[in-house]
């Protein structure tokens, strides 16, 4: 049961995102430059990676642990980067509109 | 005349739609004073009800070199109102748009196509263009095309 609540999760995380990568790209073209474009670059690159992370999940217990704790911390500190890049452009873009 | 027409006030026809003179009747000037640079004769007729025979009545307009559809006609005019010159400066202002963003000028020009033709409506567009090209485009290009077109209103 827990293998399935699990694997329900897994699935349910990568098509998330799945829909982000789709998002990030197709929205590149609107955005081809300026303050938000430079940091829809990074945020795209980090959205691939995240991608091919999640994808890698169902195969998690098949990684020796040595090797299976630094790729969950690099994904933590990703994730934590990718927040704080998404809070200042969204802090950058109000301050840019309201000066 | 075609309904898809879209008609601008001369200079002369300007001077006469803010004068107090008896140059035309008062449906001729209530005429004038609706062409906007904007309006299509098709929606004109239907919108201006208080003017009696539109479509013949900008017809002598225009005879009368009052009102015009080749922008060409109004570059020394000056900058009062939302048709005319306005028209002339919003295009001045495209013009400059498609210059510096190229292939990325669509949403500004769209922009800058449905503000009104006044300076303070079309000040109030560039900035907001500027803020638009800064965070989506180029910052540098977003102060140059904010230089150029404030310059061109006159600010």
């Amino acid at each position: 049961m827990d293998f399935d609540v699990t694997m329900i999760i897994n699935a349910l995380a990568i098509l998330t995102m799945f829909y982000c990568l789709y998002l990030v790209l197709s929205l590149k073209s609107a955005i081809p430059g300026g303050m938000v474009g430079k940091r829809w670059n990074f945020l795209s690159v980090l959205v691939v990676l995240f991608t091919m992370g999640y994808l890698a999940t169902p195969f998690f217990d098949q990684i020796p642990p040595e090797v299976l704790q630094p790729v969950i911390s690099l994904i933590f500190l990703f994730g934590a980067i990718y927040v704080v890049v998404t809070v200042r452009l969204i802090f950058n873009i109000i301050r840019e509109l309201t000066e | 005349m075609h309904n898809d027409l879209i008609l601008f006030r001369t200079p002369k026809g300007e001077e006469i739609a803010h004068s107090h003179g008896h140059e035309i009747s008062s449906n001729h000037r209530r005429a004038l004073i609706a062409v906007d640079g904007k309006t299509s004769v098709g929606a004109l007729t239907k919108k201006v009800f208080w003017v009696s025979d539109v479509v013949g009545v900008l017809k002598e307009l225009y005879t009368l070199g009052l009102i015009h559809d080749d922008v060409k006609t109004i570059q020394d005019a000056t900058v009062t109102q939302s048709g005319g010159a306005g028209l002339l400066l919003k295009v001045q202002i495209i013009k400059i748009a498609k210059e510096l963003l190229g292939n990325n000028a669509e949403r500004i020009v769209k922009k800058i196509e449905d503000t009104e033709g006044t300076p303070e409506a079309l000040e109030a567009t560039i900035l907001s263009c500027k803020k638009l090209i800064k965070l989506t485009i180029n910052d540098d290009v977003a102060d140059a095309f904010l230089a150029r077109a404030l310059l061109i209103i006159g600010r």
